[in-house]
Order: structure tokens, then C-alpha cells, then sequence
């Protein structure tokens, strides 16, 4: 029940940020979306078995594979945060702020 | 086990990393890239003509025994797929060329990772190192998008790069789901299990957002035109042969593999189809710049490419495949002719342009061959294409998809004639020319590239028998993908 | 081979006369008009033959799996069109070499579309495929398109709405094409119309119906449709004379001539057919009765006559249909002679109007007899040909539908309809006579046409004069078509003078009618004025207008700047499945447990996402994000990942450390978005976590342990010699997800090079903390992050022993906690300690301590790795031994996890480097390569669409 309500809260958190001006904000919700995605990951493994899976750890051993994915994914999504960082940090030389929203920008 | 397979990821791959090392060594990075590129196109050739009477070649990468192993496997479609983006990739490096786009010392390396993503994203048989191709993929469109970092460029890639942020968190999410549903990530595996559990079916939905967002599938299509026309003109080549392509490339895996087996999904399919079909044009109908125009229009054709996979007989889905291949040259070329009208003429809005035609006779011609072809007009590839999933839509009794294809074909061309009236008719309005000085022989390769594209548009028509005879290969074994699963099943 | 020959000569001659254009200009119409001439004989050739019923046949396969075939077939419809086509084509060809100035550039241009047109329209003739018909059918549609436009100057509205509409009608015919086929089960034309009781049978026969109409109504401009082929005038004579007078606008005559005995029956069709053929008559000569320009006139005649074409077609008798072929004929001949004598005189006074013209019968006698005599023809004044087929015409509707399947109404109707209009053309006949060529001189000749440009005219109307007087010689023609189309005996012997018969009187009584109403004139001319068709042409503009305006519209949609726009439908489209999803599983199995640390856990991590999302200060959110991060590595832990926990905890710091450096450029405060905007987002939120919190619980993490789980512990180890299961799925099991993944970080990183290296529209500005110089051997200051000594001497202790901390990780990473990744993220904490405090210049100014060096480097040797094993003929990515000096074994997947290692220090190195501005990467040289497209720069590209 709690691993389904954490990845729920992280989820909430990280959307309310990605819809929020300035690039900044949007980075660090897209940070709390990726702990969402990894914890819905290890609890996608099931959340009885606890026992670090080492070999020959036993039954308690918790499953290895969601480890290693969400291992990958958290590497993954920093690589991305840190580059949409960068962008908010051009943002900032370019528009003179992280916040690049104008009135009706349709073309 | 064809030790190819992994090749193809990994030429391209290693052309990104040496290119980053010699980033100061233009002409050393061109023949990576090139040979990288030239590479996956070979092994795509041959593993098309090992697979092409249907059976499916794979890898278990590593050679781990007991599924322990990502496996790798190429059927007709992703041998097809290997050589389409391997050509269009070659398309876009020699229009990179010409206007000197691939000056930048990163160029080469972005556009051999794409590649290299494209690549994995094609021939996996893994549903989570699918999301690690995605990523790949797309962290390198990223870095292209944003590349000379102006104004327009930083906006239009915050608004890129977010929205397909939250679509491969969508997909991670969905993995996540799935694999806690069914306990594997094996696509062969899962097209068993999905279609009856209700539970993997909740994560796959996510993982089909994630990918409809991907193909630019209406309504999650609007980063690709806000996004594509601030790209260099010859990224925006590169991009569109790639992107959604893959997209639809992965669209029409899953739907062979499971969707085909999920009830009541058949229909919606078809309804998305039609009404990207129908936005897409629209807004391209709307447009005011060559590219604004083209860039929509990508959004109008994977309506076209994503109608079959509602219909799901082996004439639709050929009928996909034949346009996929022709439309991929066709839109290359026309973006590469406004990337040259943006070069020669500095500008590629029709209120700048006039009267080509009559100054730069060839870049009309090399206009004009695709741009029939897109309107799906004869005798072109386009009109093949278009005839036979009209065809298809009507024997399958959908008579409202076709109804619509034909009448978003009449669109197209309105739009076509609109380019044709404002830019290559008409006068030229009187305005300092800002267009680029290139060396003789780089306006000519400008012109040159898509006018071959278009000859061949025009050949393919006439001449298309082969190439429809691929496409049903193709689509038999996708639509009946026994030979997959069975090839790429493990315990 | 004859056909095929037939439709190549003009198609190959077309694509040569460009090269000849060069040098003989206009003269490249004599080529063409020969090639031409030569089909035209070789045709004839046949006519014997085919008169007799004998048919032609050539096929090549096109599309085998379609059954689509290049399938071409000579009957009599087809060779009466075809040499229609030909002769009249040698003739416009000939007036179009005199037409045009010598230099003027549009000769060859328009030479060469004409004779790619008349390929195509002998294609149209010919095909005996319903698919190739249509090709051809839109080749014609496109030529036209580019013979209306010219240079695009003045044509464009014009050839816009023509290419249009007759496009929609090309669409149309695909969609019957496509339904005839379905329902007849070939493509072949002789397979559908033998298979006419199915074709009539199949439920969607009232569709074909329409959508053949639509076609037809389209290209042969009949009401509401008309209007594109007045606006089509804009083109140059000779176009006029061969596509909109003589051949293209007849396509559509053809097409219903051609289907007729697949529908016969049908009173859909009849119906259809003539009223609005009928419609189309009356309203095309009441229109044409008051134009004053001469070509409109001509245009709208056109229309006209085309009218009474389709009205034959519909009442559907072997008299009728016959009939109608011959009047295609009569119509070319008398409707080409007058568009060139229209030209002729244009060329002489510069004027077309009625108004200003007037007593050119003197200057330019041999084109008013030609006129005269053509017009004769039109008005059906005996003896010419005109006259007879008008009889008929009048003779077919007299005897109404008789047993053919149209409904009894047709005959009457059609009759009040065709007399009328022929009323009105008789009408105008006369006026343009009369008021071009007698009365009084109004524009005198200042531009003497030469004999060539009248001839073709005169011949023409020479022709149409002995048609008339030979008529006997086209019986057979009449009875042939009528055979073929009809399916019936015609049995009318075509002569001049059939003694006083009610056709007689009738063409009498229209004669007289037509001879009051122009000289009476000017009292109708209330009435006349009356005349107005349904204005299409406005219709269409509007919707025109409209459809851009949606589409601009449509754009809108996507052209926002804010991301919200963008997020909304692929949020909307999880929080709906999240929901469906919520309703639909089943839970199975039993569901996880929680324990107390796990709730504790869960509220600390609320206080911290509220801190991340709610505080407005920068400094505040840094915070709360730093707790979040704690607290989700606590819960790996809990769940048994230590390495994952390890993991998170560097990242994290890493991302605080990088947020913070952003931080540093930006004000200390966020933009508080708008109320509403606060609250749509946090309703979504609130919905996306409630789903995915609802389906997460339901529907995962219930079966425990996945088999394939439970596989990797059983058998990592002896596969691998590592203990650690999750790093050796990593670096064995998965190497390929994890190379992808530092494929990722290292693009990632380059990416931060370039935007970051990458000059702006504006120069960078410095960070707020310190001011930095991008000089290359200026005295470097760090950040200025670390002062003070104790931290200073902290750090020159605590760096190098991370370093070797870091590298220790990586060995061990294969049988404890650790592992490429853990031990590269060491590293780089090591790097940052190095970077905040001071006095490192030498290392930060290294060849080798750059990011792009490193990532590049890290990359090649994992792939280097990955490819190792192929080359000794082993798998992609392989697992075993590595044995190293002093007898020490590893993994072979070692070197791999190295690559990673790097790979990560560089990524580190990159963020630090360039988003903390410190050192420039590399010598200005490198900023050469920035932008350096010769293309258009960055600036002129953002600034391009953007605005």
C-alpha cells in the first residue's frame, strides 16, 4: 500500500512542477516524475521480498531485475535533467530568464 | 543468431564516441558518420534478404542462456526499417553538407547517435531496452534540436524536449506496470500474456501514449510542428525520416504483436488515424512558410501510416508499408528543397519567394516531382501509395477512412498549389537578397538531392511492382507474426 | 503496338522539345504537330477495321497483386476521341507556331505541355484499365493546371480553380474506380461494363452513379461546376482552342459515353444525366447570349453545348448516345475554328470586345467566312455537320427513352431543355457574327495576322462544311456507337434532307426563335439579364478562404510557448487509462506488505514534495528536492537496493549541485504563475496521482518474485563469478541497456558543451557569484565556492581519498555494492570538491580532464569491449574471464564497467565545467567550430519563423 501511495505523491508532485513556469521548475518536476518511475519499478518487483539480492541470498531476496532497470532509468533521467538544465541555463543568456513564456506565441 | 544485428547499433554508436574525440577533424568525422551510416544500410540489405521470405533472425546479446539475455531480432519490417533510416540519414548529411550545417564540430557525432538509437529501437525485442533506445534516440534529437542555441532554438527545445520527457516517463511508468503484471519485458512473451491481463494492459496503455506522442499521433502531435521548424533545415531532414518514423515503426510492431489481439481497439485506431489525417493537412493548409507547411504534413502522413494498423489485413498493411517507404524519400526531398530555397534565396516564406520557377528552373522541378507524389497525384509513388490503402480501406468496409484519405489527399495538394502559386509563380517581391553564397558545387548537390529523390518518386510509380511486392512480404509476416514469436519467445 | 505508340510519341516529344526550344523557339510546334499528324494517320488506318467492330488490345502488368494493368484498347468510341484528339492537336499546334512572337519564352513551354496533354488525353481514350483512365484523367487535370497559370503572373487564381475542382471530380472517379472494381472484380473498362448487371446489382451502384457524375460534371464544367472554365480563359489561344474547347473539357463526356452500358438502367443515372446536362444548356447559352467579351462568350457556349453532350448520354437510346459521338466531333470542329478565329481577330485589333469590335468581315475575309461558317455550324444551320447532329439530337429526345431503361419523363424534358438552349444559341451565333463582322469598322486592324494563323481556322470550318454535305459516309460511325454504347439498332440513315419531318419544323421553329431574340434584344434584355448562373466561382473562393482560415486556426493550437499547452493531452490521455485502468484490473494475488518504517518514510516524503512544489523561494525548493532524494534512497534501502540507494544519493547530489549552479544566474525567487493556472495544475496532479496510485496497488507487485527474477539469483553467479545479481544484470545480463544509458550521459554531456560553448545572440553573461573570464591563461579563481582553510585542508584531504574510494567501488562492484556507475559518481563528488576549492589550475587545465575527451573515451572502451567479442569470434558484449598482472582474475565485463566509470566522471566533469562556468573547455579555436555554419547562424535562423 505505501509503495503505491509514495509513487502516487511523487507523481503529483513532479506534474503540479512540470506545468509551472521557468524551465528550472520543470526540471525538478520531471526529477520527482523519475523517482515516481523508479519506485513504481521496485515495487513492480513486489514489495514482500526485502533481502538484498545478492547470490544465495534466499527466498527473502528481492527481485534483481527492477533494480537494475530502475538503476538505469535514474542514470538515464539525470542525463536528461541535466541537459534541460543547460537549456534553462541558455535560457537565461538568450532571454534573460528560465521563464520563456509569452503571450500567444502562435504563429 | 546473426552477429549483425548488434553491429548495426554499435557502428554508429562507435562513429558518435570517435567523432566526439575528433571533433576538430571534420573531414575525419564525415567518413565515420558516413561509414557508420553506409554500414547499417549493408546490414539491412543483408538481413533483408535473409529475412525476406519471412522467417526472423535474432540475438540474445551475450550469448546469456534461460532468457537471461536482451534479444535482438530483425523480421522483414525492422530489416526494411534498418534500410529506410540508413538512406534517409544519407539524404540528410548531404544536405547537412551543402548548407554547411555539419560544420559544427558535433554534428556528425549527434546524427551517427540518432542513428544508433534508431537503430536499437528497431531491432530490439525488449520492451525496457526499447525505452533505452527511445532515450537514446531522443537525448541526440535533443542536443540537434537546441544545437546553435538562438532564441527560437532554446524555446522550441525546452517545448521539445518536455514534452517527450513526459512521454518516455509515461513509458517507464507503463514498463514499470507491465513487467509488475506479467514479470517479463520479453515482447514475445508479452504478446501472449497482455491482450487477456488487464493489469499489463494498464501499463501498456501508458507505453502506447508514450509512443502515440512519439509518432505525433493527433492529439499529442503539437510539440513536432512548434518544434521542427526552429531545427536546422537539414536537422528537420534528418529528423523527419527518423522520428516519427520510428514512432510508426513501433506502432505497427505492437499492434502485430498485441494490439491486433485487443478487443474493440481496432476501430479507435482507425478514428485517430482519420483525424490526424485530417489536423495535420488542416494545419498545413494553414501554413505560410515552406517548411511550417511540410512539418505539418508529417503529422497529416503518420495518420495515413496508422490507418491499417486499424484494419490489420495483409493489402492495408502492405499498403502502409509501400507509403512508408516512398513518403520517407518524398518528405526528404521536399524539406530539402525548402532548406535550399532557405540557402539560395534566404528565406523559405512564400511572402519572400516568387517566381521560382522561372529564376532556378531544376529547384522547381526538384519541387515539383515530390510535391505530386505527396498529393498522392499519378503517376507517381505517391498515387500507388495512396490507391492502394484506399483500396484496402474500401475492401476492408471502411469506408470512412478512405472517404477521408481521399479527401485529405484533395488538401494536400490544395496546400502543394499554394506553395507552388506563392513561391515558384508569380514575381519575386522586391527585398534585399540575404541568400547564402555556396560554391557551385554545393548549390548543385542542394538541388541535385532532391531532385534524384523525386526522379525516383516519379520511376516508383510506374515501376512500383517490386517494391509492392516487398511491402505484402512485409506485411504477411506481420500480420501473422508466428515466426516472431516463435524466434523471439524465451523461457 | 500501335497504341502504345500512340500515347508514347506525343509523351517523348514533350520531354524533347525543351533541348529544341533553345534553338528554334517556337518552331519546336512543327515537330510537335508533325508527331501528332503521324498518330493521326496511323489511327486512321484503322478506322475501317473498327467500324466493323474489330477491337485492339495492348497490356503490360502494372501492379500484378492489384491486377492493375498498362492495358490500352482501340473501339470505336476511343478512336472517334483519339483522332479527334490528334487532328485537332495538329492544328492548334500549327496556329500556336504563329501565335506566338518569335521570342516570345512561353512558345516552347506551352508547345511542350500541349503535347504532353495530348498524350495524356489519349491515354484517357485509350486506357481500357478504370486505374489507368484515371492517371491519365489527372495528367490532363495537371497540364491544364500549368497551361492556365503560364509564368503564374496573371493565371494563378484561374488555373488554382480549375486544378481544384477538377481534382475533386479526379477523386471522385478514383473512389468509383476503386467501387467498380470491388464490384465488377477486375480493373479492366471491357471486364466492368461486361459485368454490368453486378455493377448494377451491388449496393453501392448509387454511389458509382454520383461519383462518376461528379467526375464527369467536374471536367466537362456542367452547373454547379461550370464556373472554372470562363475563369480559364486567361491562357493563351491555343490552350483554350484544345483543352477547354475541343478535347480535355470532353474527358468527361467520354467517361459517361464510356461507363453508359455499365449503368444503363440505372434512373439514377438517366435522370441525373439529363437534368443537369438540360440545366447546364439553358443556363450556359442564356449566360453566353449576354456576354460582351468574345472569348467569355465562346467559354460559356462551351458549357452550353457540353450540356446537350451529357443530356444525350442520359437518356441513354443507341440513336441518342451515337448521336452524341458525333456531335463531339461536330462541336470540335466548328468550337476550334471559332476559338482561333476569336484569337485571330484578338491578334489583329488587340480587343475582344463586342463593343469595340465591328466591320472585320473586310479586313480579315478569310477568317469571317471561317467564323461564319463555323458559327453557321453551331447555330445548326444547314448543310453543316452541326445541323445534322442537331436534328438528330432533336430526333433522339422527340422519340424519348423507348425501352433503354430511362425513365419516359427523360424524352420530354430533355427536348424542352435542349430547345431552349439551342434557342439561345442560335441567338449568339448570330450576335458574334454579326457584331464582329459587319456594321461599321470600330477597331481598325493594326496587326495583319499572316495567312498561317487563319488557315488552320478556315480548314477547320472547311471540314465542319463537308461533314455536313458528306454526312452519309458517318452512318455507319452513328451505328457503330450506338451498337456499342446502346446496345441497340439505331436505324437512322444520316442525310441533309429528310423531307418535312416535326425534327424539321422543330429546327425551323428554334431558327426563327433564336433570329427574334437577337434582334429584339435590346427589349428582352431585362430578361437576358435575368441570366445568371449559380455564382461557383464565389462559393468557391469562400471556401477557399475558409479552409486557410481553419488551418490557421488549427496552427494555433500548437504554436503556444508554454509547455502546458504541449503536457495537457498526454497527461489528460494517462489520467483517462490511469482511470479506465483503476475501474477495469482485477487485484490478484495477495498485496504487498507494508511496514511501519515504510509510512514513516511515506510521510517525510510528503512534507518534502510539498516543500519542492509550494516554496517560491529557489533556495526552498533546492531543499525540499535534496529531502525528497534523501528520503527515496532511505526507501531503497528499505526495499533491499543498496546499490540503487548509492545510486540515488550521488545523483542527487549531483542534480542539487547543478540546479544550484543554475540557481546562481537566476533571481532568488520562482515567477508565481496565475491562480487558475496553480489549480489546473494541481487538479491534474491530484488526478494523475490518484490513478497511478489506484492502479499501482492494484495491479502490481502481487505475485512476488518474477521467474525470470528468481532465474538471475539462481544463476548470475555461475554464469558470471559475480555475487552482486543486480550489477551483473547491469554489466553482463543487460550490458546493452547500460551501454545505451552512458550513451545517453555522454550525448547528454555533449549536449551541455554545445549549449553552453555555443555563442548567443547575446554574449554569455556572467554567474552573479563570481565574474569569470573566458581568456586563456587569465589567473583562474575557481567558483569561489570553498573558503577558509579548514575546509580548504578538507577538501585536499577528502578529494584524493574519494578518488581512491571511488576506484575501490569499481572493482568491487561485481561481487558488493558498487560498480561503474556508483564509483564514477565518487569520483566526480571528488571532482567537485577539487573544483569549489582552489588551486588546481594545472589538473583543470589537463588535456585530458575534459568532459567530451572523457565521455567519448569512456563510450569507445565500453564499445570497445561490447566488440571484442565478435572480433575473437565470440558474442557481442561478452561475459567470462580477464586475467591481469600479478595473477589477479576479474570479469571480463570489468573493462566494460570501466567505460561506465569514465563515462560518468567525464559527465560530471562536463556539468561542473561548463554550467559552472569555470574554466573554458578548449582554446577559442574550438568556438571556431561553434555555429560555424556557413548555412545561416544561429541568430538569423531563431529569429527566421519565430516571430
Amino acid at each position: 500500500m505505501s509503495a503505491a501511495v509514495i509513487v502516487g505523491l511523487l507523481a503529483a508532485g513532479g506534474t503540479y512542477l512540470v506545468l509551472q513556469r521557468g524551465v528550472v521548475r520543470v526540471a525538478l518536476g520531471f526529477t520527482l516524475l523519475g523517482h515516481a518511475a523508479t519506485t513504481l519499478m521496485i515495487a513492480a518487483g513486489g514489495a514482500g521480498a526485502r533481502r538484498v539480492p545478492f547470490a544465495g541470498a534466499g527466498p527473502e531476496a528481492a527481485d534483481p531485475l527492477p533494480q537494475a532497470f530502475a538503476l538505469t532509468a535514474i542514470v538515464i533521467s539525470f542525463g536528461l535533467t541535466a541537459f534541460l538544465l543547460a537549456l534553462a541555463f541558455r535560457s537565461r543568456d538568450v532571454h534573460g530568464s528560465d521563464d520563456l513564456e509569452t503571450d500567444g506565441g502562435a504563429r | 543468431m546473426s552477429g549483425l544485428i548488434p553491429l548495426a547499433f554499435a557502428a554508429p554508436l562507435l562513429a558518435g564516441a570517435l567523432g566526439t574525440l575528433l571533433r576538430e577533424r571534420r573531414a575525419v568525422q564525415r567518413t565515420l558518420t558516413l561509414a557508420a551510416t553506409g554500414g547499417v544500410l549493408a546490414i539491412g540489405l543483408r538481413l533483408l534478404g535473409e529475412v525476406r521470405g519471412g522467417e526472423v533472425v535474432t540475438n540474445d546479446v551475450g550469448a546469456w542462456p534461460d532468457g537471461l539475455a536482451i534479444v535482438l531480432a530483425v523480421d522483414p519490417l525492422a530489416a526494411l526499417m534498418l534500410c529506410l533510416v540508413s538512406g534517409s540519414v544519407l539524404l540528410a548529411l548531404a544536405v547537412a553538407w551543402a548548407r554547411g550545417e555539419d560544420d559544427h564540430p558535433l554534428f556528425h557525432p549527434l546524427a551517427a547517435s540518432l542513428l544508433a538509437g534508431v537503430v536499437l529501437a528497431s531491432v530490439t525485442a525488449d520492451l525496457f531496452n526499447l525505452f533505452v533506445a527511445f532515450e537514446v534516440m531522443l537525448i541526440a534529437s535533443y542536443v540537434l534540436m537546441a544545437l546553435r542555441g538562438g532564441r527560437e532554438q532554446v524555446r522550441a527545445g525546452v517545448i521539445y524536449v518536455g514534452t517527450n520527457l513526459l512521454a518516455s516517463t509515461l513509458f517507464l511508468l507503463g514498463v514499470g506496470l507491465v513487467y509488475g503484471a506479467t514479470g517479463t519485458v520479453n515482447l514475445a512473451r508479452l504478446s501472449t500474456v497482455v491482450p487477456g491481463d488487464r493489469a499489463a494492459l494498464a501499463g501498456l496503455s501508458l507505453v502506447l501514449v508514450a509512443v502515440a506522442a512519439k509518432a505525433a499521433l493527433v492529439p499529442l502531435h503539437g510539440w513536432l510542428p512548434r518544434a521542427y521548424v526552429h531545427a536546422g533545415p537539414a536537422v528537420t531532414v534528418l529528423f523527419s525520416g527518423l522520428l516519427t518514423k520510428v514512432g510508426v515503426y513501433v506502432l505497427y510492431r505492437l499492434a502485430s504483436l498485441i494490439l491486433v489481439d485487443v478487443d474493440g481497439l481496432a476501430p479507435w485506431l482507425v478514428a485517430v488515424a482519420a483525424v490526424t489525417m485530417v489536423v495535420g493537412v488542416l494545419g498545413a493548409v494553414g501554413g505560410k512558410d515552406m517548411r511550417g507547411i511540410l512539418t505539418y504534413h508529417m503529422v497529416s502522413q503518420v495518420g495515413y501510416l496508422v490507418l491499417p494498423l486499424g484494419l490489420m489485413t495483409v493489402d492495408a498493411v502492405a499498403a502502409g508499408v509501400f507509403y512508408l517507404v516512398q513518403y520517407v524519400g518524398v518528405k526528404a526531398a521536399l524539406l530539402a528543397v525548402a532548406a535550399a530555397t532557405r540557402s539560395l534565396e534566404g528565406s523559405d516564406r512564400l511572402e519572400d519567394l516568387g517566381g521560382l520557377l522561372r529564376t532556378r528552373p531544376w529547384l522547381g522541378v526538384a519541387f515539383l516531382l515530390p510535391a505530386l507524389a505527396l498529393a498522392g497525384l499519378p503517376p507517381t509513388s505517391g498515387f500507388v501509395g495512396k490507391y492502394l490503402l484506399v483500396t484496402a480501406a474500401f475492401d476492408a468496409r471502411s469506408w470512412w477512412g478512405g472517404a477521408t484519405m481521399v479527401a485529405v489527399s484533395l488538401l494536400t495538394l490544395l496546400s502543394m498549389i499554394k506553395i507552388v502559386t506563392g513561391a515558384f509563380w508569380g514575381e519575386r517581391p522586391e527585398r534585399p537578397d540575404p541568400g547564402h553564397v555556396l560554391t557551385a558545387v554545393r548549390r548543385r548537390a542542394l538541388i541535385g538531392v532532391p531532385l534524384v529523390v523525386g526522379v525516383a518518386a516519379l520511376m516508383l510509380g510506374p515501376a512500383a511492382a517490386p517494391l509492392v511486392d516487398l511491402a505484402r512480404d512485409v506485411a504477411t509476416a506481420l500480420v501473422d507474426p508466428s515466426a516472431y514469436l516463435a524466434a523471439v519467445v524465451r523461457p | 503496338m500501335l497504341l502504345p505508340l500512340a500515347v508514347a510519341a506525343p509523351l517523348v516529344t514533350a520531354a524533347l522539345l525543351p533541348l529544341l526550344g533553345r534553338r528554334f523557339g517556337r518552331g519546336v510546334a512543327l515537330p510537335a504537330a508533325a508527331v501528332l499528324a503521324g498518330v493521326a494517320a496511323a489511327l486512321g488506318r484503322e478506322v475501317p477495321a473498327v467500324l466493323d467492330g474489330g477491337v485492339t488490345t495492348w497490356s503490360r502488368p502494372w501492379l500484378p497483386d492489384a491486377g492493375v494493368a498498362l492495358a490500352l484498347r482501340l473501339d470505336a468510341l476511343g478512336l472517334l476521341f483519339a483522332l479527334v484528339v490528334t487532328v485537332v492537336g495538329v492544328l492548334v499546334m500549327l496556329y500556336a507556331w504563329r501565335y506566338f512572337e518569335a521570342d516570345d519564352p512561353a512558345a516552347v513551354r506551352t508547345v511542350a505541355l500541349l503535347s504532353l496533354f495530348a498524350a495524356a488525353m489519349l491515354g484517357v481514350v485509350l486506357a481500357d484499365d478504370v486505374i489507368l483512365l484515371f492517371v491519365a484523367w489527372e495528367l490532363t487535370s495537371i497540364t491544364s493546371f500549368f497551361l492556365i497559370g503560364g509564368d503564374g503572373t496573371k493565371g494563378a487564381a484561374g488555373a488554382r480553380r480549375a486544378l481544384l475542382v477538377t481534382a475533386l471530380g479526379g477523386l471522385a472517379l478514383l473512389a468509383a474506380a476503386v467501387l467498380l472494381t470491388q464490384a465488377a472484380g477486375t480493373t479492366s473498362l471491357a471486364g466492368i461494363l461486361a459485368a454490368g448487371p453486378e455493377v448494377r446489382a451491388a449496393g453501392t451502384a448509387a454511389a458509382m452513379v454520383v461519383l462518376v457524375a461528379l467526375a464527369a460534371g467536374t471536367k466537362s464544367a456542367q452547373v454547379p461546376f461550370q464556373f472554372w472554365l470562363p475563369g480559364a480563359m486567361v491562357a493563351p489561344t491555343p490552350v483554350s482552342t484544345y483543352l477547354h474547347a475541343a478535347t480535355m473539357v470532353k474527358a468527361g463526356v467520354y467517361l459517361l459515353l464510356r461507363l453508359a452500358p455499365a449503368f444503363q438502367g440505372l434512373p439514377l443515372w438517366h435522370g441525373t444525366l439529363v437534368l443537369v446536362g438540360g440545366t447546364t444548356a439553358v443556363l450556359g447559352a442564356w449566360v453566353a447570349v449576354t456576354r460582351r467579351d468574345l472569348k467569355a462568350l465562346m467559354a460559356y457556349s462551351t458549357v452550353s453545348q457540353l450540356g446537350l453532350l451529357v443530356a444525350l448520354v442520359g437518356l441513354g437510346t443507341p440513336l441518342a448516345l451515337g448521336t452524341a459521338g458525333l456531335h463531339v466531333l461536330a462541336h470540335a470542329l466548328f468550337k476550334a475554328a471559332l476559338f482561333m478565329s476569336v484569337g485571330v481577330v484578338d491578334h489583329a485589333t488587340g480587343t475582344r470586345d463586342l463593343d469595340r469590335l465591328g466591320g472585320l468581315g473586310r479586313a480579315l475575309p478569310g477568317t469571317a467566312v471561317a467564323a461564319a461558317l463555323a458559327a453557321a455550324g453551331m447555330a445548326g444551320i444547314p448543310p453543316l455537320l452541326g445541323f445534322i447532329t442537331k436534328e438528330e439530337a432533336l430526333a433522339a429526345f422527340l422519340k424519348g427513352a423507348g425501352t433503354y431503361g430511362a425513365p419516359a419523363w427523360t424524352g420530354d424534358v430533355g427536348l424542352t431543355l435542349i430547345v431552349v438552349a439551342s434557342i439561345g444559341t442560335v441567338a449568339y451565333s448570330l450576335r458574334f457574327v454579326l457584331g464582329t463582322f459587319t456594321g461599321p469598322l470600330r477597331t481598325p486592324v493594326h496587326h495583319r495576322p499572316g495567312a498561317l494563323l487563319e488557315a488552320p481556322a478556315a480548314v477547320l470550318a472547311a471540314a465542319s462544311l463537308a461533314g455536313g454535305l458528306l454526312v452519309g459516309g458517318l452512318t455507319p460511325v452513328l451505328d457503330r456507337l450506338g451498337a456499342d454504347l446502346g446496345g441497340g439498332v439505331v436505324g437512322v440513315e444520316l442525310k441533309l434532307w429528310h423531307g418535312v419531318t416535326p425534327v424539321l419544323l422543330t429546327t425551323l421553329g428554334v431558327l426563327a426563335a433564336g433570329l427574334v431574340v437577337e434582334l429584339a434584344r435590346g427589349r428582352l434584355s431585362g430578361l437576358l439579364r435575368a441570366g445568371r448562373l449559380p455564382s461557383g466561382e464565389a462559393a468557391f473562393d469562400a471556401t477557399y478562404d475558409a479552409t486557410l482560415r481553419l488551418g490557421g486556426r488549427v496552427r494555433a493550437t500548437s504554436g503556444s510557448d508554454g509547455l502546458p499547452a504541449f503536457l495537457g493531452p498526454p497527461l489528460a490521455a494517462a489520467v483517462g487509462l490511469l482511470a479506465l485502468g483503476a475501474v477495469a484490473v482485477a487485484p490478484v494475488g495477495t498485496p504487498p506488505d507494508s511496514q511501519a518504517p515504510d509510512w514513516v518514510l511515506l510521510l517525510l516524503l510528503a512534507v518534502g514534495v510539498l516543500g519542492v512544489t509550494q516554496s517560491r523561494s529557489r533556495i526552498g525548493a533546492v531543499a525540499g528536492l535534496s529531502l525528497v532524494g534523501f528520503l527515496v534512497a532511505g526507501w531503497f534501502v528499505l526495499h533491499g537496493a543498496p546499490d540503487l540507494a548509492l545510486t540515488q544519493l550521488l545523483v542527487e547530489a549531483l542534480t542539487v549541485a547543478l540546479v544550484v549552479v543554475v540557481f546562481r544566474r537566476l533571481p532568488d525567487t520562482f515567477a508565481a504563475g496565475a491562480r487558475v493556472r496553480r489549480t489546473v495544475a494541481a487538479a491534474t496532479a491530484a488526478a494523475v496521482g490518484t490513478g497511478l496510485t489506484a492502479v499501482t496497488w492494484l495491479a502490481v507487485g502481487r505475485q512476488g518474485r518474477s521467474d525470470l527474477g528468481d532465474r538471475y539469483l539462481a544463476r548470475a553467479q555461475e554464469l558470471t563469478g559475480g555475487r552482486n545479481v543486480v550489477n551483473t544484470i547491469l554489466v553482463d545480463f543487460r550490458a546493452l541497456d547500460t551501454l545505451g544509458e552512458i550513451g545517453v550521459l555522454a550525448i547528454a554531456a555533449a549536449g551541455i558543451f554545445a549549449l553552453i560553448r555555443t555563442p548567443a545572440e547575446r554574449p554569455l553573461g556572467p554567474p552573479r557569484a563570481t565574474p569569470i573570464d573566458r581568456g586563456g591563461d587569465l589567473r583562474w579563481r575557481g567558483t569561489g565556492g570553498i573558503e577558509g582553510p579548514i575546509l580548504r585542508l578538507m577538501t585536499e584531504l577528502v578529494a584524493p581519498a574519494l578518488l581512491v574510494v571511488s576506484a575501490w567501488l569499481l572493482w568491487r562492484g561485481h561481487q558488493d555494492v558498487g560498480g561503474g556507475f556508483i564509483g564514477g559518481l565518487a569520483a566526480g563528488a571528488a571532482a567537485v570538491l577539487l573544483y569549489l576549492s582552489q588551486g588546481h589550475e594545472r589538473l583543470w587545465r589537463s588535456r585530458w580532464f575534459r568532459t567530451l575527451p572523457l565521455t567519448g573515451a569512456g563510450l569507445g572502451i565500453a564499445l570497445g569491449h561490447a566488440l571484442s567479442g565478435p572480433v575473437t569470434g565470440g558474442a557481442f558484449l561478452p561475459g567470462g574471464k580477464l586475467s591481469l598482472p600479478f595473477g589477479v582474475t576479474a570479469a571480463r565485463s570489468l573493462v566494460f564497467d570501466v567505460g561506465v566509470f569514465v563515462v560518468v566522471i567525464g559527465m560530471v566533469i562536463g556539468v561542473l565545467r561548463h554550467l559552472g562556468q569555470g574554466l573554458p573547455e578548449d582554446e577559442p579555436a574550438d568556438d571556431r567550430g561553434g555555429p560555424g555554419d556557413r548555412g545561416d547562424r544561429g541568430p538569423a535562423d531563431g529569429a527566421e519563423v519565430g516571430a
